[in-house]
């Protein structure tokens, strides 16, 4: 469905103080090094959206993948918001459309 | 140690303080320069930002034969405070008053506007638009805006508000797009503007540098007649809601589009030493349920206060009058412990209301279904309903003993017909003691911001000897003052196209404001 099909694994770590050893990663991202992601952070933090672009290609891109008859996350009222409100890899990705609207199938791939 | 502080003292103090203050907009603006080493483009008018003020600001001045640009820092007029606003334009003088007959004048608007503001409104940029938001809007109606009608609302003693029947502010959005293509405009999107090029000896501002957030590729573009700042206002993020509204900095609902931080009008002080004022003022509902941090809809507690319900703080207690205006509410949250409060009712006052409105109409902005309420009754975090007393104020946090002995004397004041707390005049029904209960917790729900630039009657920007800056002008969300201390529905989109209107027309030499 449109919104699982929106779940291309992006990086998010928001672990502040988060040891390697428990710094789980889910999905098609588990393979990758961690500076894939985090490369030069003196702390770890969530990638900034050009990092995850270096994989994912456009955001205009995303906006096409995803475009809907309703609701396109990637060509929202928002704007370009991080990659990380949404996606993570650290632990459960969140919908934040869902916050404010009621939107049904609003379920990342795996949740 | 202690040290006696004379008052002589404190005034010198005072007075230094001021200097200073005077004194830092200058010497920030020594750092500016009057032009780039190379321009890249040079137009008639630069318009910085692209949302309804400011694509009205670009057509306006194409049509009176100037070249323009647009720069903006999103990537695209959607994502802007317009497309999310639901679409009640105020206005005086349209063609759709005259059509339905509805008596109004220029001033009586202006007084509305100063009279719900606390008279803390400016009076340049409130008789501009008292007085020309009528062709502002036809401009609209004449150029294909979709379906709309004339309804009275609330703060506004004449029939004046323009309601989309979308109740979306989209509709305006649609067509400045389009007039916008038709004009062939540019936009850059995603180009922020980064530097404003000031020619302080002449009291002249030159024109802009632009950034590509993509790229990083910098455009300097020379304006031969100005510069239209319309870069919205600061309640787009959380961060830059939070550094200028202390009463609700940390909580609550910060609505608008990420770009809407307010860094363009730091810009304009850091180069042009202009100052900005109102900052502090918001529009703010509330009524904003949060989820997940800083989002969440609007609940229309009113309908459910309407029915018998009443409002109650963390300990329990009634803390104003629920008639009050629902802005005039706000301010009371932030002395809640919290800054919260909650609509409590019994089970025969929700289900009256529920089955006298839609869900929609009860959680809105955006609506939520019955789905999505029902899931949130049992998440239990915004949404209560209880069995018992005992129950609802476990799952709420709500202060039981508070409550209880709110309850009794609220039952006390229904009987008596005399509400000795706070007044309130239409109590019919008692709040059944037995249960089952039903609460809805709600923050500020924080939507618009009133401050930025002091402008003339003609939208110059006034600099930081308070006189206008030559070839800078404001519109729309940039424009300190315009709704007072407090805001009116209607007025925020009204403001923001007939400010556009009317900046791109006096920026190509209209005078007759």
């Amino acid at each position: 469905m449109l919104i699982r099909n929106v779940a291309i694994a992006l990086a998010s770590f928001a672990l502040l103080g988060l040891s390697q050893a428990n710094a789980a990663v889910n999905g098609s991202h588990a393979s990758l090094k961690c500076d894939t992601c985090h490369a030069g952070q003196a702390a770890p933090a969530a990638p900034a959206q050009k990092t995850c672009l270096q994989c994912h290609g456009s955001y205009e891109a995303l906006a096409a993948k995803t475009k809907g008859d309703k609701f396109n996350p990637h060509d929202s009222h928002m704007g370009r918001i991080d990659c990380t409100q949404c996606h993570a890899m650290h632990k459960k990705s969140h919908y934040i459309c869902h916050d404010c609207h009621a939107i049904k199938d609003r379920k990342f791939k795996g949740e | 140690m202690t040290k006696t502080i004379s008052r002589r003292h404190l005034l010198g103090s005072a007075a230094a303080a001021g200097v200073a203050a005077a004194v830092t907009p200058a010497m920030a603006a020594q750092n500016a320069a009057a032009a780039p080493a190379k321009w890249d483009r040079t137009v008639d008018v630069v318009v910085c930002g692209a949302g309804g003020a400011g694509l009205m600001a670009a057509c306006q001045v194409a049509d009176k034969g100037g070249s323009v640009v647009v720069v903006d820092k999103s990537y695209s007029p959607y994502h802007s405070a317009t497309r999310m606003c639901g679409g009640l334009f105020t206005a005086y003088g349209t063609a759709i008053q005259k059509r339905e007959g509805a008596k109004d004048s220029w001033e009586a608007f202006a007084h509305d506007i100063m009279d719900y503001g606390a008279y803390m409104s400016l009076k340049e940029p409130v008789e501009l638009f008292a007085k020309h938001s009528g062709e502002a809007f036809d401009w609209l109606e004449n150029h294909g805006l979709a379906p709309h009608h004339l309804e009275k609302y609330a703060g506004h003693s004449n029939l004046r508000a323009v309601r989309q029947d979308s109740y979306q502010g989209v509709d305006y959005i649609d067509v400045l797009v389009k007039q916008a293509a038709e004009r062939k405009i540019k936009i850059y999107a995603g180009t922020p503007m980064t530097r404003i090029f000031f020619d302080q000896k002449a009291n002249k501002v030159t024109g802009i540098e632009a950034t590509s957030l993509e790229t990083g590729k910098k455009i300097c573009i020379q304006a031969k007649r100005g510069v239209i700042l319309a870069t919205g206002g600061i309640t787009g993020t959380p961060q830059s809601l939070d550094f200028w509204v202390p009463s609700v900095a940390g909580k609550g609902v910060s609505i608008g589009c990420s770009a809407n931080d307010g860094s363009a009008m730091r810009v304009a002080v850091r180069d042009v030493g202009v100052p900005l004022s109102h900052m502090q003022y918001i529009a703010s509902y509330p009524c904003g349920i949060v989820v997940n941090g800083r989002n969440g809809p609007y609940c229309r507690f009113w309908y459910f206060t309407n029915a018998g319900g009443i409002l109650v703080n963390k300990n329990g207690k009634r803390f104003v009058t629920e008639k009050e205006g629902i802005c005039h509410i706000t301010p009371h949250l932030a002395g809640n412990p919290g800054g919260w409060h909650l609509v409590f009712m019994d089970k025969k006052i929700y289900d009256a209301t529920r089955a006298k409105y839609k869900t929609g109409a009860l959680i809105g902005l955006p609506a939520w279904n019955d789905d999505r309420v029902e899931e949130e009754f049992k998440k239990g975090q915004n949404l209560f309903r209880a069995d018992t007393l005992e129950e609802f104020c476990k799952l709420s946090g709500i202060d039981l003993e508070g409550l209880r002995a709110q309850l009794k004397q609220w039952n006390a004041a229904v009987e008596a017909k005399n509400d000795t707390q706070f007044g309130r005049t239409d109590m019919t029904v008692k709040i059944d003691e037995n249960g089952p209960f039903y609460g809805i917790k709600m923050f500020p729900w924080n939507n618009l911001s009133c401050g930025g630039f002091r402008v003339t009657d003609h939208l110059q920007v006034l600099g930081w000897d308070l006189k206008p800056v030559g070839g800078l002008y404001a519109a729309g969300e940039t424009v300190a003052g315009v709704h007072g201390a407090f805001y009116c529905g209607g007025n925020a989109c009204g403001f923001a196209h007939t400010s556009g209107y009317m900046a791109g027309q006096i920026v190509m030499g209209r005078t007759d404001v």
